[in-house]
C-alpha cells in the first residue's frame, strides 16, 4: 500500500505521511475555515477518526460519520452509511482509508473534498439537536455529562451537573437553553432531566441503551461515536 | 414544599387549558400516540399556549422530581431535600415560581 504523501504546494522531493496529529490540525483548520457554526461537533467527528484510527477497524471510523459519506479511494467509491452501519467498505480498517486518502495519486485534495461534501450535509433535524445540545449545554461549567436515550417514544437528555445543592441560577440558564432548543426543534420531541450530583455513581441514573454525548474534562464523544462507557453502563430510570 | 407548588402550578393550567378550545383538559385530550408522558403533553401544551409560564412551570416540575426522589430514596439516597434546598428556594418556587405561573395564566 502507497502511504506517502506529498505535500500540495511545495517544491520538496520529501515525501511523507503525516502524522494523526498532523491529519486533525489541518482538518481542524480546515472545518473551523468552513463550519464555523458546528466546528465542535465537527472536529469532534474528525477527532474520533484520529483517535481511533491507529486502534480500531472500519465500524468505529463509519460510526463517526453522521449522514452519508463517500469517499472516493482509488476510483472506488466508498460508501458509508452515516449513523454507524456499514454499507460498503474496502479497505477494511480506518488507517488503511487514510493511508490511501493519502496516496500520491489522492494526496490531500481527497480530504478537502470530503470536507466539502461533510459541509454539504444537512443533518436529520434528531441529529443535529443532539449536536446542539451538547454545543450549548458544554457552555455551562456545571454541566458534567449528558446523555441521551429515548422513553416514551421520545428523544431525551440526561444534563448531569455538578451542584450539590439547588442553584436557582444555574436552573434559569439550563431551562433558557432547553427552551431554545425547543423552539428550534420543534419537530423533536424531546424532553430535558437535569440531575445533580448527588450520587457516587452515574451506573444509578443512566440506563445501559443511554448514549453519552458529552462528558467534561474528557476529549468529547459526540455524534454517532460509540461511547462504550456510557454504552455499558447499569440503567435505572431517571424520571418520574 | 416544592412538590406542593408544583402540583398547584398544574392545577391552574388545567383551569387554563379549560378555556382553550379543543384541549378542555390535559388528560383527555392528549393525542393516542402522543410521543412523552402526559406530563411532557401538558408542558408542550404550556409552551405551545401560555409560553410566557414555561419556564416557571418546567421549574417546578423539574425540581418536584428531585425533591421526591430525594425525600423517598428512590434515587438520590444520601441527601434529604431539606438539605439540597433552602428555606429561600423553597419560598421562592411558591412566591415567585408559582405565582407567574398564575399570573401568566391569568386564573
Amino acid at each position: 500500500m502507497v502511504t506517502q504523501f506529498s505535500r500540495r504546494g511545495s517544491d520538496t522531493t520529501e515525501k511523507l505521511k503525516p502524522s494523526y496529529e498532523q491529519l486533525l490540525t489541518e482538518v481542524k483548520s480546515l472545518w473551523e475555515m468552513r463550519s464555523p457554526r458546528f466546528d465542535v461537533s465537527y472536529i469532534t467527528l474528525w477527532e474520533d477518526v484520529g483517535e481511533r484510527a491507529a486502534t480500531f477497524s472500519g465500524p468505529s471510523f463509519t460510526s463517526c460519520l453522521a449522514g452519508w459519506y463517500s469517499y472516493d479511494v482509488q476510483r472506488q467509491q466508498l460508501w458509508y452509511a452515516l449513523l454507524g452501519k456499514r454499507r460498503t467498505m474496502q479497505p477494511t480498517t480506518a488507517d488503511e482509508i487514510i493511508d490511501l486518502s493519502y496516496a500520491d495519486n489522492l494526496s490531500r485534495s481527497a480530504i478537502e473534498r470530503a470536507l466539502l461534501r461533510l459541509h454539504e450535509i444537512e443533518f436529520e433535524p434528531e441529529t443535529a439537536l443532539e449536536l446542539n445540545v451538547a454545543k450549548l449545554f458544554k457552555e455551562i461549567t456545571d454541566v458534567q455529562s449528558i446523555y441521551t436515550d429515548e422513553y416514551l417514544n421520545r428523544k431525551r437528555f440526561l444534563i448531569l451537573t455538578s451542584n450539590e445543592k439547588y442553584d436557582d441560577a444555574l436552573m434559569d440558564r439550563l431551562l433558557s437553553i432547553e427552551q431554545e432548543l425547543h423552539v428550534s426543534y420543534t419537530e423533536v420531541p424531546a424532553s430535558f432531566v437535569y440531575i445533580p450530583k448527588l450520587l457516587e455513581s452515574v451506573d444509578e441514573i443512566v440506563r445501559r441503551d443511554s448514549k453519552l454525548i458529552y462528558e467534561r474534562g474528557s476529549d468529547v464523544r459526540s455524534i454517532g461515536s460509540f461511547v462504550a462507557s456510557g454504552a455499558e453502563r447499569e440503567t435505572s430510570q431517571a424520571t418520574a | 414544599m416544592v412538590t406542593v407548588a408544583f402540583y398547584s402550578a398544574l392545577h391552574y393550567v388545567e383551569a387554563a387549558l379549560n378555556q382553550v378550545p379543543g384541549i378542555v383538559h390535559a388528560e383527555t385530550s392528549m393525542p393516542r400516540g402522543y410521543p412523552g408522558s402526559l406530563h411532557d403533553y401538558r408542558e408542550d401544551l404550556v409552551s405551545q399556549h401560555f409560553s410566557g409560564a414555561w419556564a416557571s412551570y418546567r421549574k417546578l416540575r423539574t425540581q418536584s422530581v428531585v425533591a421526591r426522589y430525594l425525600s423517598t430514596n428512590r434515587q438520590f439516597l444520601q441527601t434529604p431535600a431539606e438539605d439540597y434546598f433552602s428555606d429561600s428556594d423553597a419560598r421562592n418556587f411558591v412566591n415567585r415560581d408559582l405565582d407567574k405561573v398564575r399570573r401568566e395564566l391569568g386564573v
